[in-house]
């Protein structure tokens, strides 16, 4: 069957009633995850996924990825009207869009970035149909040398672009993968660090460690500094001037090319591709002197740049299973809670459910322009929710997703404990991504690394004799080599993870 | 800032020191028993563990000379409270662990064997809500954003996540719910009677109601499912009938 014939097929499942549903329910959670501060898309997919436990896995899958991508649209609308990012990847919108805010002109900045979201994240879609075919064909030929070689290089991305430190960056990943070794061995089947204790055998547990480091650690640090003030704003006007338009599609343009980009490679992680595009916006502009005092452009660029990422960085998760980012290494354990395992195999497994999932990317991406557009008033009403009641409903909410996973308490104070590591850490910008990262691959990466040595009777040779694995490593040790000399702009640098 | 990084660096290499002892010459009272390096096959369960632990190490020492060379600096990234505040957070999250993972089950009472199962639940809930309320309400009533403040309501979240921990199980999402939400709303600033009270209600009934009838999704029922039940079945066959009355008047 041809791509074409299978994305069809896709969109029947897609556009039945009841996954339309599905995928509605997850635009608006996700825009809700992304418009409350505190709650980012990793901590806010991680708490939904008990909600899906009983769902068919399509609708499930087609509802958590909504979410996912709605918290990216969502977290604008904090960034603009707060000046707080309600996401890591808009930071950078805070700048312009706040600035905008202030100039009476928050409506503007709030479309402009819907339609650039939107039109970044179709974009980004049609190209995922384009290259899953043939990409997850190549990854079928990939061996566990390749897999670790590839693994490696997205986490030396993660650690290498982002953070202030690289050596702490570097030893936070060791130490995940050194937390995803508690439990079974992944080869042989042998208890360690166990200690005894029953509950350790199933691991220290990534989705209740992604809910402590993301969601109780923002509570916690909300929690000390309550304060926050909303601005103000004209909504009515949703639309740019019409002078602006020109800069404005070329704006989104780029941001979209930036985003789609840097989404395929695995370990960029969300906020670099908006620095980015804004680093960019501001060289090309022809009045410089209007960044920082509301640029469109600021807006437009970073936001098309997101959410590009956001449906590109599908593309390394479904053809080669391999998570860019802690929101989509959540995704990616939802995918496995409901029994699938993202990678080449799903696509030949399982042709309906991936093609119905991509499918409702297009859907959902319709759904949320028309919930930001027209509805963004109603969102700017739930930032005036007391703070009180969005920590103590989160908290309720982290309790309730972190019990239900094993139905145990375990997994409720582990949630607690990495809260705690995660404020700490926070407060301190110690590099957290790199750790949860760390986390989730640790088993792939240990697998492939000692299946790869059996298959060469021990020697350490399969990885330069083989080309697709030299080059990677080679890569590998390149992103280390720019990371330690500090050749990346000052700007990623400086970036905190997702 | 720079003490912090220091103070960070070393839990690491703690840890990094620990899970090598561990991995590679077993500690036998804590249940643990050397991985061994190479089997026949190739690498063995050991492998990991020791390459990572020493890696671990190697960038540990590094990020601590890096972090050592730097300036100091005088940014505090921590609240810093008075001593009477440390006394207080810490003696009630002190009290709060204990009351959380001793009372619940009321094992004493089991053992003599007094009481039924509803009469220990009850017993205990009263206490476990006296002891969170008097230790995170009293002290935090103003909520004011000195350092104080903070640390206050920071140990509130915290002992009030430990406390819901150890009431689920015995006691139940329901009670848990409505001990959590009420007294952590209150410890983060009292809000009026009118918007307390259905909120608590909401978080737990309410909540529990969408989510173990609506998504089946698995949660502990507790001792008192016997008497809310018909008291959520009662509350929605009520709105149900008042919702379907104004429908049909209105339409």
């Amino acid at each position: 069957m041809s791509t074409f014939q299978l994305l069809l097929n896709g969109f029947g499942d897609a556009l039945s009633l009841q996954n339309l549903t599905f995928a509605l329910i997850g635009c608006v959670l996700g825009t809700l995850v992304g418009v409350l501060p505190g709650v980012g898309p990793a901590a806010g997919t991680a708490i939904l996924i008990p909600l899906t436990f009983k769902l068919d896995p399509t609708g499930a899958i087609i509802m958590l990825c909504a979410i996912y991508y709605g918290a990216m649209y969502g977290g604008t609308i904090t960034s603009v009207l707060l000046n707080v990012p309600g996401e890591a990847a808009s930071v950078v919108t805070c700048i312009e869009g706040h600035a905008m805010a202030k100039k009476g002109r928050g409506g503007a900045a709030l479309g402009v970035a819907a339609i650039g979201s939107f039109v970044g994240g179709v974009f980004a879609t049609v190209m995922l149909v384009v290259v899953a075919v043939p990409l997850s064909a190549l990854a079928l030929k990939f061996g566990p040398p390749e897999f670790f070689a590839l693994m490696l290089v997205g986490l030396c991305l993660v650690t290498g672009l982002a953070g202030k430190s690289l050596t702490a960056g570097i030893l936070m990943t060791v130490v995940g993968l050194m937390l995803a070794m508690v439990g079974i061995d992944p080869v042989r089947g042998a208890p360690r660090f166990t200690f005894g204790v029953p509950d350790l055998y199933d691991g220290v547990g990534f989705i209740p460690v992604v809910m402590g480091l993301f969601g109780v650690a923002e509570i916690l640090a909300t929690a000390e500094k309550p304060v926050r003030e909303v601005v103000r704003t004209n909504l009515s006007k949703l639309l740019p001037e019409p002078e602006e338009w020109g800069r404005v599609w070329a704006s989104i343009a780029r941001g979209t090319g930036i985003g789609f980009f840097l989404g395929l490679i695995p370990g960029v992680g969300a906020i670099i591709p908006t620095f980015m595009s804004y680093i960019l916006e501001k060289r090309l502009t022809k009045n410089p002197e209007s960044f920082g005092n509301g640029a469109i452009e600021g807006v437009a660029g970073p936001e098309s740049a997101n959410n590009a990422y956001a449906n590109a960085s599908m593309v390394p998760l479904l053809t080669l299973g391999i998570p860019s980012s802690p929101t989509i290494a959540v995704l990616m354990g939802a995918f496995i809670v409901n029994g699938l395992t993202p990678g080449p195999f799903l696509f030949q497994e399982k042709p309906e459910l991936v093609w119905a999932v991509i499918a409702s990317f297009f859907v959902g991406n319709v759904l949320l322009l028309i919930l930001n557009l027209p509805l963004v008033g109603l969102w700017a009403k739930i930032l005036e929710v007391p703070y009180q009641y969005i920590c103590v409903g989160t908290l309720l909410f982290c309790i309730l997703g972190a019990y239900s996973i094993n139905q145990s308490v375990f997994d409720v104070v582990n949630m607690l404990v990495f809260g705690v590591i995660g404020y700490l850490l926070k407060k301190l910008e110690f590099p957290v991504a790199p750790l949860v990262l760390g986390i989730i691959l640790g088993p792939m990466l240990e697998k492939s690394l000692r299946t790869s040595l059996e298959m060469s009777a021990g020697d350490f040779s399969i990885f330069v004799t083989r080309p697709i694995t030299l080059f990677l490593l080679i890569v590998a040790v390149v992103i280390l080599v720019v990371a330690a000399l500090q050749l990346a702009p000052k700007e990623i640098r400086e970036a905190k993870g997702d | 800032m720079k003490r912090g990084w220091l103070i960070a660096t070393m839990c690491l290499l703690a840890f990094a020191g620990f899970t090598l002892i561990t991995g590679v010459f077993g500690i036998s009272w804590l249940n643990s028993r050397p991985l061994p390096l190479q089997d026949k096959l190739g690498p063995g369960p050991g492998f990991f563990p020791m390459w990572l632990s020493l890696i671990a190490l190697a960038l540990g020492g590094l990020l601590f000379l890096e972090v050592s060379r730097q300036p100091s600096d005088d940014v505090r990234p921590y609240p810093v409270p008075s001593r009477d505040t440390t006394v207080k957070a810490l003696g009630g999250l002190l009290v709060m662990a204990i009351a959380g993972w001793k009372y619940p089950t009321f094992p004493l009472l089991e053992t003599i064997g007094i009481g039924s199962e509803i009469v220990r639940g009850g017993l205990s809930t009263i206490l476990l809500a006296g002891v969170a309320a008097g230790l995170t309400v009293w002290p935090n009533r103003k909520p004011e954003l000195s350092d104080d403040g903070a640390v206050l309501r920071i140990a509130a979240v915290i002992g009030l996540l430990l406390l819901a921990a150890a009431m689920l199980d015995p006691l139940g999402f329901r009670l848990t719910a409505f001990v959590f939400t009420g007294l952590l709303l209150v410890a983060l600033g009292a809000p009026s009677l009118k918007i307390l009270v259905p909120f608590t209600l909401a978080a737990s009934l309410g909540v529990f109601y969408v989510f173990y009838y609506g998504l089946k999704v698995p949660l502990p029922v507790g001792p008192y499912d016997w008497m809310l039940k018909p008291v959520e079945t009662g509350a929605i066959a009520l709105w149900s009938a008042v919702s379907g009355f104004f429908s049909f008047f209105t339409r």
